[in-house]
């Protein structure tokens, strides 16, 4: 069974999101190094980029500060070589990253260092045939963005998924107002008729009263925009246990 | 090839949560922009309040300067100051027919952000206008304007604070509205249908210059037009593209020169890559990261360019070439001196391109340049320029 899958075994997923190399490569590093401790099921590292389009301020900024301080693609590879956890990873990256690595290089690097699946912000499905097959081939899962205004997409946006489905919680960039829970719900009752596949909801979701409210009706709960301002303000270790406190039953 | 494409440039980079909203668009702007009922009311306005058409002006002593016959496309002079206004009154007009109620844009000189308050006011439409800090400080009369006009401008202060800051930043709050808001892009760049729409309203500066020329019996050797984006230059060329006998000449910000890092020079430096929904010709690092750009011109200020720019310039049936901020500010002077026109400081681009270009020519060749916008806008830049000064 690949680590996606076993991440949602049984159980609904706690799924936490970090930009790699901010504050710092070392305090990432840490971080990776101790995640077996804490009680996240997947970790979504971004890959720090100057645009990142879809991202509210919080993850802006912390994007742009990990560039500004010389964090690029092949830190991170060069990094994750030197991690080790039993978690599954798997990276958030904005598509001009990847098409600047060459697309092929891109996914045979992100197979080796261990990471499970990419999520692409910003590639939709009507330009991700090459990026699909590539990672198809290599084992990697091409893990989708499904939102409330997917709706008559689905059946196509489906035949080109892999590993799980982010249900993106809000209209809007990350950090924003969730959209309202019946909405939601209609959204991963719409999707779950049409496949087997696990639906996390990210976006909008920042307290555990949140994280508990959607794991009552999707697979898994995204937490990135609370974390990420905390990774500015705690060591490592006190990070992991705030990371807990969102995610406790 | 892929219908959202010129070429290998162009297609539609962004989020899942706006696909619909491009679907949206892209039927509302088959259906309806392309009406005959659409046209006739696109076509008053273009006429009767922005005042079309504008004049090809025989520039008779540029002409007499430079040894060759010099046409001025007078966009100048066109209601709010540039050409900018054909595109926000066809985008505006059809967010309207959509029934939108609100329409937003990203402005970097400030004229397309007037020309789209001024499209909302005339239209009864609520405007919002993202504009970088720099740029909002650069181009304090147009956002004075734009309030004036009812629009909310909204100052970014992100990054480099100018124009690539400002339309991240309308694209996220387009994202946060999707099912409500209109966003009109101010140039030919952005997810299909963006770039074709963007030309297609812009389009009238060629047919018009087409007709004009054939009205004087003349044929064209030359078009110049500057490129940020590239929507005054893919208006004017538009007409021309089958006739290869015309040159066309495409000018970007060459900033302090393009041998060091204070340019937009695009074209010149740039190479394949994704920024704003778009697959296009970038300014951008190993990595694929964005780089910074720089230029006196806050219009041209951006470090991609539309897509069909990128496949003109590869399949090379145009060509690109960069000016320093300190050549369009010698032509600036120069057609203000000669010809008691101010232009703006973005079309003084291509104004410049003359003086490299003239010399190289040989018998007496009919060269249009189009003067995108007029130069109020810019006098204080102008007032305190020194050679060499770094924007932003």
């Amino acid at each position: 069974m690949d680590k996606i899958a076993k991440a949602f075994e049984n159980k609904k997923a706690n799924i936490g999101y970090v930009v790699a190399g901010y504050p710092s490569l070392d305090y990432t590093k840490k971080f990776i190094n101790s995640l077996d401790e804490s009680c996240l099921d997947i970790l979504e590292l971004g890959i720090p980029y100057s645009d990142p389009l879809a991202d509210g301020k919080v993850i802006f900024e912390a994007s742009f500060s990990a560039v500004r301080s010389g964090v690029d693609t092949q830190k991170v590879f060069d990094m994750l070589k030197e991690c080790k956890t039993n978690k599954c990873l798997v990276f958030l990256v904005y598509y001009n990253l990847i098409f600047a690595y060459g697309q092929e290089a891109f996914v045979k690097a992100t197979k080796e260092v261990g990471i499970s699946g990419l999520i692409v912000p910003d590639l939709p499905l009507e330009e991700s045939d090459e990026l699909f097959d590539l990672c198809q081939k290599n084992g990697l899962s091409l893990i989708p963005l499904i939102s409330v205004t997917s709706e008559h997409r689905l059946d196509r946006l489906l035949e080109k998924s892999s590993g799980f489905i982010y249900g993106v919680g809000s209209i809007g960039v990350t950090g924003g107002k969730q959209t309202p829970v019946e909405r939601l719900k209609n959204m991963i009752n719409d999707i779950k008729k049409k496949t087997n596949l696990p639906i996390a909801v990210g976006f909008g979701i920042r307290s555990n009263e949140d994280v508990k409210l959607t794991k009552s009706y999707a697979d898994g709960a995204i937490i990135g925009t609370s974390i990420v301002k905390l990774t500015s303000e705690l060591d490592v270790k006190s990070l992991l246990n705030e990371i807990n406190k969102f995610f406790k039953d | 090839m892929k219908k959202s494409y010129f070429g290998e440039f162009g297609g539609q980079f962004i989020p899942e949560i706006a696909m619909f909203a491009l679907e949206e668009l892209e039927n509302a702007y088959f259906s309806i922009a392309k009406s005959a009922e659409f046209r006739d009311e696109f076509e008053y306005l273009l006429k009767d309040y922005a005042g079309r058409p504008t004049p090809l002006y025989h520039a008779k002593r540029l002409s007499e300067h430079y040894g060759h016959e010099i046409y001025l496309k007078r966009e100048d002079l066109n209601h709010t100051g540039a050409h900018k206004i054909n595109n926000a009154l066809g985008q505006a007009l059809l967010a309207k027919k959509m029934g939108k109620k609100k329409i937003i844009a990203e402005t970097g000189a400030g004229q397309h952000g007037v020309a789209t308050a001024t499209a909302a006011a005339l239209l009864g439409l609520k405007c919002d206008v993202y504009m970088g800090a720099v740029d909002a400080q650069r181009q304090e009369l147009n956002k004075f304007r734009m309030k004036l006009l009812g629009a909310d401008v909204v100052e970014i202060h992100d990054g480099l604070k100018t124009l690539k800051e400002a339309t991240t930043a309308a694209i996220q709050a387009w994202v946060n509205e999707i099912e409500d808001v209109f966003y009109v892009i101010g140039s030919a760049v952005g997810p299909y249908p963006y770039p074709l729409m963007v030309k297609d309203f812009q389009s009238v500066i060629g047919k018009e210059t087409k007709t004009q020329l054939e009205e004087k019996n003349l044929k064209a050797d030359y078009i110049i037009a500057c490129v940020g984006g590239g929507s005054n230059a893919i208006g004017i060329f538009s007409a021309f593209l089958d006739d290869k006998s015309v040159n066309l000449i495409g000018v970007e910000a060459g900033g302090l020169g393009v041998e060091t890092p204070y340019h937009a020079a695009t074209l010149t430096k740039g190479r394949a890559g994704i920024i704003h929904g778009m697959k296009t010709i970038v300014l951008q690092d190993k990595f694929g990261r964005i780089e910074p750009v720089h230029s006196i011109s806050a219009g041209l200020d951006y470090p991609g360019i539309g897509p069909e720019h990128s496949h003109l310039h590869t399949s090379k049936r145009a060509n690109y070439h960069a000016i320093t901020d300190d050549e369009c500010i010698n032509a600036l002077k120069l057609t203000t001196k000669l010809e008691g026109i101010i232009p703006a400081i973005e079309s003084s681009h291509a104004l410049a391109y003359l003086e490299k270009l003239c010399p190289t020519l040989s018998g007496k060749k009919t060269i249009v340049v189009n003067v995108s916008g007029r130069g109020d806008k810019d006098m204080n830049t102008v007032m305190e320029y020194k050679k060499g000064t770094i924007y932003g």
